[in-house]
């Protein structure tokens, strides 16, 4: 056991916090709540990923850094500290480039790797639809063999950065005769295909963040399946595991945070409530670093994402509960806590739902690692 | 005692939801004599509550604190219907320096309720209240649909209370009615959730079948009975701790409420189109008007 960072993590950290300090200071971004999935920029993601930090953790001869997945939270947890805009990169890196990795075959490899790694491919995340939510195995959408590929048709909904993204990596129903679980599979869709319409909606903020999509008819080649035809189920069950495994579970509000921790003052009651956020920001962080040795051990986090994202979530929550009542009557006002208040609270809410409701994910830890 | 409504009030709560309802409430309210109620009803207070739930069932924002309640309480007659603002110094008083609120340093300008397209604003402070005409409001609330504006006076007082005690009683009657209008809309997410869950099917059946989703709903159906009969003790009786004990409870409970309806609704209630988050936003705007949990927390707790 050694809890701390090596000589090489460190020295990691320090090159991102250099980057960090002369964007910062260049006023390439401004720090802001959320921002690892709403901060849509692809210039610096460019910039990240000329440095190697998209696909780090992906192996070299793909064209990755090699790097291990704590690696990655050393990276991660500054940039994501910094409010840094890292939506263009970030559900590729986080997920499907592992997926097409774990599944995908040499020639899948070598047409969707590269692009990411240089920063131009944005994805975004096709599970959810209407009538499919925590219940994900009931998707409708349907992929129906056709000449050498396969028509799209359906419909998913609360797809994040849609608008800005060039594919979506779907689960769709292959075989409609198949037991539920068994009769789904993966495909990368580019959104720019004919059939495809994306329309907007607004979230309680009124932000366009997420999109309802409809699929007519929308013809893929033979290469968009990952992975075996259904067996997609169990090839999400992976993707999950590293879609709530980050630090950006904890890390969301963490302009918020900063922003409390100026300005806690004198008063003691609220020392010791920003002493008890910490405390409990720290365990959450040492359980998505577990999670994280877990996917470095060579398999995907299941309920070690789960838990974590549970037990982190409920702390981002408590932050913006904790500021509002520090603030009181203040805490209506839009310049609250350097601004970051008002928009922290519209978005927390999704915390405990977006990526598996607290509900499901107990589920899981009880299923899973409790077997019960 | 008894929980059951006289003839009275269900015809008040009647009369209440449509007006709730109307397009543009406040004339309705003006209409229906609500805004002069107090000065006419010896319950008016308690039919005035009524009337809060119906609006904050509705999620809809007027100015009736300041109208109705403070105005006639602290002057004896009628606002008319001029929507009238409510600026109260005393209730920065629990809270922070303001260089630790990341608020707007009072010393600037007062945090008036309801200040967005006020006709009139009452200024309350140590003791004594007052009337204004020339002032500006400038709107700085975080969240759409919040009035709080920051107050700038622009000339004298035309009319003032000197009245302490008439000072206190119009802010004692301003947090019931708040609190009545919290429990309105705590019910009502409430209900919509209760709805929601067993509408809404995953894995083959209504969610509410899960456990979990369950005791969520009957927890929110607590609060909701809880917030309602705190709210309307706090506007038919005298008593001030009544008062501090429904705000100061109902506005703690409004986060867990609002936290609990928005889980239990999934991505669907975190939508603009959907109507909770209409009511999420009102309740915490009302959270922290006319004195927060703390606030009312500390009335109570605080040695005599
Ligand atoms: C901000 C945001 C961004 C999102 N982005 C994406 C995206 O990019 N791509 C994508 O595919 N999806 C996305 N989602 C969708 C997200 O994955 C779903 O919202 C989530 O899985 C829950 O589904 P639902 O909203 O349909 O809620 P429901 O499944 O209807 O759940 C409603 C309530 O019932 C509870 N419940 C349901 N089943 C059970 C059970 N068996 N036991 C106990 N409780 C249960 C839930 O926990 C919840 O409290 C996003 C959601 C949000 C809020």
């Amino acid at each position: 056991m050694e809890l701390t960072f090596t000589d090489e993590q460190l020295a990691l950290r320090a090159e991102v916090a250099a980057f960090l300090a002369e964007e910062r200071a260049a006023g390439s971004f401004t720090p802001r709540v959320d921002a690892w999935i709403t901060g849509f920029d692809r210039g610096f993601t460019k910039k990240m990923a000329a440095r190697g930090w998209v696909g780090l953790t992906w192996p070299t001869r793909y064209g990755g850094g090699g790097r291990t997945y704590v690696d990655r939270l050393c990276m991660t947890e500054l940039l994501l500290a910094a409010g840094a805009p890292l939506a263009a990169h970030w559900f590729a890196d986080r997920q499907m480039g592992p997926s097409v990795l774990a599944h995908g075959t040499e020639a899948q490899k070598e047409r969707y790797l590269p692009e990411i790694l240089a920063g131009e491919a944005t994805y975004c995340i096709g599970m959810s639809e209407p009538q499919a939510g925590s219940d994900l195995a009931a998707v409708r959408t349907r992929a129906v063999r056709s000449g050498s590929g396969w028509l799209v048709t359906g419909h998913k909904v609360w797809t994040s950065l849609a608008q800005h993204s060039d594919y979506i990596y779907l689960l769709a129903r292959t075989d409609p005769a198949a037991e539920r679980h068994d009769g789904l599979s993966e495909l990368i869709v580019p959104l720019r295909s004919e059939g495809v319409t994306i329309t907007p909606i607004h979230d309680m903020s009124g932000a366009h963040h997420f999109n309802e999509i409809f699929f007519d008819d929308v013809f893929v080649d033979g290469d968009a399946l990952i992975g075996t035809e259904g067996n997609g189920w169990r090839q999400i069950t992976g993707q999950l595991g590293y879609e709530r495994a980050g630090l950006e579970r904890i890390m969301s509000t963490w302009a918020l945070f900063e922003a409390m921790r100026a300005e806690v003052g004198d008063d003691e009651r609220r020392q010791e409530e920003l002493g008890a956020l910490e405390a409990a920001a720290r365990v959450a962080r040492l359980l998505v670093f577990r999670a994280a040795a877990v996917a470095d051990s060579g398999r995907p986090p299941d309920h070690e994402a789960a838990m974590a994202k549970v037990f982190a979530t409920d702390i981002e929550q408590k932050m913006v509960e904790v500021a509002s009542q520090w603030a009181g009557r203040g805490a209506r006002t839009a310049g609250a806590f350097g601004g970051h208040l008002a928009p922290a609270w519209l978005i927390a809410p999704s915390f405990s739902i977006r990526g598996g409701t607290n509900e499901v994910l107990r589920g899981i830890v009880a299923r899973r690692a409790l077997g019960l | 005692m008894d929980f059951t409504l006289t003839d009275d009030e269900r015809a008040v709560t009647e009369a209440a939801s449509q007006v709730a309802g109307a397009a543009d409430p406040w004339p309705a309210l003006a209409e229906g004599g609500w805004l002069d109620i107090l000065l006419e009803e010896e319950r008016g207070l308690g039919y005035l509550g009524l009337v809060a739930e119906a609006l904050g069932a509705a999620g809809v924002a007027v100015p009736l604190a300041g109208t109705a309640v403070v105005w006639p309480t602290l002057f004896g007659g009628s606002a008319g219907a001029r929507r009238v603002g409510v600026a109260d110094s005393a209730q920065e008083l629990h809270l922070p320096p303001p260089s630790h609120r990341g608020g707007p340093d009072p010393v600037d300008g007062l945090l008036c309720e309801d200040g967005v397209g006020a006709e009139a604003v009452v200024v309350l402070r140590d003791g004594m209240a007052e009337i204004h005409e020339a002032f500006t409001a400038e709107p700085i609330g975080g969240l759409e649909g919040d009035g709080l504006a920051l107050l700038r006076l622009e000339g004298p007082a035309v009319d003032r209370c000197k009245d302490a005690d008439l000072v206190a009683e119009a802010r004692r009657r301003a947090a019931a009615l708040t609190a009545a209008e919290m429990a309105g809309a705590i019910d009502r997410i409430a209900t919509m959730t209760a709805a929601y869950v067993t509408e809404r099917q995953q894995f083959g059946r209504p969610i509410s079948a899960f456990q979990a989703v369950a005791h969520g709903a009957a927890r929110l159906a607590t609060l909701a009975q809880a917030a309602t009969w705190s709210a309307r003790l706090a506007c038919t009786s005298a008593d001030p701790s009544d008062t501090s004990a429904a705000k100061g409870w109902i506005s703690s409970a409004s986060a867990e409420a609002t936290a609990l309806a928005h889980q239990l609704h999934g991505a669907i209630g975190f939508t603009e189109e959907y109507g909770l988050q209409r009511l999420s936003k009102r309740l915490r705007t009302l959270r922290f008007a006319f004195g927060d949990d703390r606030f009312h927390h500390l009335a109570l707790g605080r040695p005599a």
